[in-house]
């Protein structure tokens, strides 16, 4: 309110106004920096109601207003010389006082913008295609006018869709052309400008790339403005809206090009492509390429609103569900289960043991050592799985071994934690809990931190099995302590999750809704931890503090894997999901078929995971696409392991058996 | 013109020939006023502070409770004929029994939009997110103080969404930036949409950016289309693609991070980063690093030197090392 040299936003026209005794002004039907467009009109068809648009340009500073007066006039003739069914027709051109004046066509209808926002579900796409040709077509007239004009800011909030679905530009930037240059913070990006554009390079090429970041938007209804520049790629057209045909998708892509050069060349070009789909269409669709998914077929409903089917039968590969409000780049969802199995991988070797393996397999040196219901420890050869020796305990062992040294480090459901010497499979020491042990015992430092469904924690001295303290939850602790430091974090049965010192003291402690049987993971001074409420939890590791909770489809007993940035973890909604460890934003997700118990292996791009539909899957680590899914017999709750080396993959399945997979690099 | 430019400028030189090039070497006692209320400055150091001599052993306990000095500085620049920036700093220290907390909310707005919609759009979107976290995060802590504090992201989004309302609602046709650190203990947690940045100085001494700016020329630089350098003079540099105060979803940027002991925050608008190279930042911040007041003024000085383009605002956090020992080793350059 202080500044005096700034004016107040200049007075619109009233509507009554009367210009040159001819137009009189109705009403205002668009406002931009410079200009506003009044719907007025024209007295001189006294008998009929005859509008037109009439474009105002208003220059507040004296300094500038010659230059843009001259500019302004120049562009309208350069208009009036325009003939095309898709250009507005200029009638008039005059100023008043410090105020010039376009008299335009009146188009009637919505701009493209609200049709988009306005449709239900999505547009079919042989309207999308014809539309398209439309703009290709009025492209092509203006980049081979003998002066070649370049539109420039082609987009769907300046472009108009008759009653008869024409479509016809109506802004031709004329404001926008001539906006002094302003200097400070502005919002701006439109989203459909290529990157060449920010570095002032102007070409027909420029409306080839906005053609397509419309088209973009047409088919997927995400609004580029809402994104970041340049991410058209991250929000694959199919993924989000599978009516679309592969062919539609990648003409889309290849207008949308980063690169000028790899564009259509000409919007005649462009053109030509689009009408090659049309015809294509026309007839039935022998030559689809892949999958057909069930509402494809667009020439049956062409003209109606198209919804997206959530439900596809077996067979769709790639459903998708993107409804939620989540950032739109941040989310793939994929399906797995089918197809991609022959390129699975052939076992190495097998071994059979008793009964179901549920627990997860050791790898120590070239000995893979393995828990299974049967009540035995089994000791086998890596390289061929070849059984060294077989221990009996009292009970199921239904977790992970340890190993230190020479000795190995188990708990079975007898209420017992055994040390065994690797060599001999001779006991060392066992150490008894009032419950069955069903955690997998944390070595760190000489001391081994275990949990019994007795509802402590222990600590216990590896080489005499010593108890050195132990912490009172009162309920069964069944996850696995973590280390981080000099903290121990676990949770247990009743969803309490603690912080203790190495000593065995209270830090701190919180309240999930329900247990904690999952073991936590942590990076960056944060604790990851998921419950079987149904939410990954984010922790500061120093205050209990939490940062972020994510909420999946169903509980879970599986643990969290932080890997360079990202937490990966299953649920009992059969789904993986890949986190942001920063946000708890979901990047992708991949969708089995049954409860997903156990964690997943990471090994340069891949990662690696079993599910209780019976599969072993490979992902691609970036994207969560399935790569292949190896079959067992049973259900698999365990997590897979490598050996040193990374040859070979090692996971149990409750078909009794140990599968050792080639990692192929 | 704005007067506290040319006085500051004045003062500058004049100390410069007056005095040696030597910053406070001690955490001085608090500088006695001048008659105008400013305090007379040094000429801005070419080389960091000298050692203090390590042999004196320190006999001093620990410092308990943990806690921050804070400073900040705000300038409209020498263009602008507003000031559209807005800047928040609250700090909360408490301690009793075996229990200390130390808290603290830091807010950096620069609003934009023209006709004053940009100055009431940066306020009302700094009041409406402090409010906010008063509300859902410091206020339920303050009666529930023996539990860690409310969720930290969930809180945050939602302030940063009540803002965005906010701007729309009180400042139609404005928009505005915000980043805004809540910290808790060690814990920061940053989140922010658009241009005003937030940096990291290390008890090394090391300058990281924990902000990622929505702008245009940036993802052009992610994209590797454009060079740091060309960004840095790209006259479309400050075009945002992200702001409070738009119709359309936020898509904040959130970063987790410590604020270690011996660890300085920055906050600061485009028109400090956009005048001064990050390299200057950061010798300046380790100079100043003890008088993080002194920092702040200095740091919005330099930027009007170097052209003052636009509003100005500065939030300069240092956490204290835990022994006061540690005050000038801290300070000193890791090399």
């Amino acid at each position: 309110m202080k500044s005096s040299r700034t004016p107040r936003s200049r007075a619109h026209l009233r509507p009554g106004t009367r210009l040159l005794e001819r137009y009189e002004i109705v009403d205002i039907i668009g406002r931009g920096g410079m200009s506003t467009v009044y719907r007025a009109r024209d007295l001189h068809f006294p008998q009929l109601e005859r509008w037109v648009a009439l474009k105002e340009m208003s220059v507040l500073r004296p300094r500038e207003r010659d230059d843009v007066m001259a500019a302004f006039e120049r562009e309208a003739h350069l208009l009036a010389q325009l003939r095309h069914p898709a250009i507005p027709v200029v009638y008039d051109y005059f100023t008043v006082g410090d105020r010039a004046y376009l008299v335009l066509e009146f188009i009637e209808g919505k701009t493209l913008d609200r049709v988009i926002k306005e449709t239900p579900g999505f547009l079919p796409e042989e309207k999308v295609i014809r539309w398209g040709i439309e703009l290709c077509d009025v492209l092509h007239y203006l980049h081979t006018r003998p002066r070649p004009i370049i539109f420039r800011d082609l987009k769907p909030a300046n472009i108009m869709v008759t009653p008869d679905e024409r479509l016809v530009l109506i802004d031709f930037g004329i404001a926008r052309l001539f906006d002094p240059e302003r200097r400070g913070t502005v919002i701006g990006t439109e989203g459909y400008a290529p990157p060449e554009q920010y570095r002032g390079i102007i070409t027909p090429l420029v409306d080839i790339y906005a053609l397509g970041a419309t088209l973009h938007h047409m088919l997927t209804k995400r609004d580029p403005r809402k994104e970041p520049p340049f991410s058209f790629a991250e929000r694959p057209i199919r993924k989000i809206n599978p009516n679309v045909s592969p062919e539609l998708e990648a003409l889309v892509y290849r207008a949308l090009a980063y690169r000028p050069e790899e564009r259509f060349s000409s919007a005649e070009e462009m053109k030509r492509a689009l009408q090659a789909l049309l015809h294509r269409r026309g007839r039935p669709e022998e030559g689809a390429t892949t999958r057909t998914l069930p509402t494809r077929n667009l020439t049956e409903t062409a003209g109606l609103p198209h919804t997206v089917d959530l439900g596809h039968p077996e067979g769709g590969q790639e459903t998708q569900t993107l409804t939620t409000s989540l950032p739109p780049d941040t989310q793939v969802i994929r399906t797995g289960g089918t197809g991609a199995k022959s390129r699975a991988p052939q076992p190495v070797w097998t071994f059979a043991c008793e009964d179901e393996i549920r627990a997860s397999a050791l790898v120590q040196g070239d000995l893979v050592f393995v828990g299974s219901y049967d009540f035995n420890v089994y000791a086998l050869r890596v390289q061929d799985g070849r059984l060294v020796w077989k221990l009996p305990t009292g009970g199921g062992v239904v977790t992970q071994p340890a190993s230190e040294g020479r000795l190995l480090f188990f708990g079975s459901e007898d209420g017992h934690l055994y040390a065994v010497r690797i060599g001999d499979a001779k006991v060392v020491w066992r150490f008894p809990t009032q419950g069955p042990v069903r955690a997998t015992p944390r070595l760190d430092n000489g001391v081994l931190y275990f949990g019994s469904d007795d509802g402590h924690l222990y600590a216990v001295h590896i080489s005499t099995g010593r108890l050195l303290w132990k912490f009172a939850t009162g309920i069964a602790v069944r996850s696995t302590p973590l280390v981080m430091d000099k903290h121990l974090y676990f949770g247990n049965e009743d969803g309490e999750f603690f912080c203790l010192t190495l000593e065995g003291d209270l830090v701190w402690r919180y309240q999930a809704r329900r247990a904690v049987t999952s073991s936590p993971t942590g990076a960056e001074k944060t604790v990851f931890f998921t419950s079987r409420d149904g939410q990954v939890y984010a922790l500061d590791a120093e205050s209990g503090w939490v940062l972020w909770r994510f909420r999946m489809g169903k509980g879970t007993v599986a643990s969290p894997v932080y890997h360079q940035g990202f937490v990966y973890v299953g649920a009992a909604d059969g789904v993986l999901y890949c986190l942001r460890a920063e946000t708890g934003k979901e990047k992708w997700r991949f969708q089995t078929r049954h409860q997903v118990a156990g964690s997943v292996l990471i090994v340069e791009d891949r990662l690696y995971f079993g599910s209780t539909d019976h599969h072993l899957y490979c992902l691609n680590l970036d994207d969560g696409s399935e790569l292949w899914a190896f079959a067992t017999q049973g259900p698999i709750t365990a997590t897979p392991v490598t050996d040193a080396q990374r040859r070979l993959l090692f996971i149990g399945s409750f078909d009794r058996h140990l599968y050792a997979l080639p990692l192929q690099p | 013109m704005p007067f506290g430019f040319w006085k500051r400028l004045l003062t500058l030189l004049h100390r410069g020939k007056m005095e040696p090039a030597s910053p406070p070497s001690e955490p001085a006692p608090p500088p006695a006023e001048e008659a105008e209320g400013e305090k007379p400055t040094a000429p801005l150091p070419l080389s960091t502070p000298e050692p203090t001599d390590e042999t004196s052993t320190p006999a001093t306990p620990p410092l308990y409770p943990p806690q921050f000095r804070v400073g900040v500085a705000q300038s409209r620049g020498r263009v602008r004929a507003n000031n559209e920036d807005a800047l928040l700093a609250w700090t909360l220290t408490a301690a009793g029994g075996e229990r200390s907390v130390l808290g603290g909310l830091f807010i950096v707005a620069d609003g934009m939009g023209g006709h004053l919609h940009g100055e009431r759009a940066s306020q009302a979107a700094l009041y409406t997110f402090a409010y906010a976290l008063h509300r859902h995060f410091f206020l339920p802590w303050l009666q529930n103080w023996e539990q860690p504090p409310p969720e930290a992201l969930p809180n945050l989004e939602a302030a940063l969404e009540q803002a965005n309302q906010a701007v729309q609602v009180m400042a139609a046709g404005g928009g505005t930036t915000l980043t805004a650190a809540l910290v808790w203990k060690e814990r920061l947690v940053l989140i922010h949409v658009g241009d005003s940045r937030a940096y990291l100085l290390t008890p090394k001494g090391e300058l990281r950016r924990i902000s990622k700016d929505h702008s245009v020329v940036a993802r052009l630089v992610e994209q590797g289309d454009l060079s740091a350098e060309e960004a840095a003079h790209h006259p479309q540099r400050n075009m945002l693609y992200q702001a409070l105060g738009q119709p359309t979803p936020l898509n904040p940027h959130v970063h987790l991070d410590t604020l270690p002991p011996g660890g300085t925050l920055l906050l600061c608008s485009d028109g400090l980063w956009d005048e001064i190279p990050e390299a200057r930042l950061a010798a300046l911040l380790q100079a100043y690093r003890q008088d993080p007041i002194e920092a702040a003024q200095r740091l919005v000085a330099e930027a009007e030197m170097a052209g003052g383009h636009d509003n100005i605002s500065v939030v300069v956090v240092y956490r204290l090392p835990m022994h006061p020992a540690d005050l000038t080793a801290a300070s000193r350059p890791s090399s």
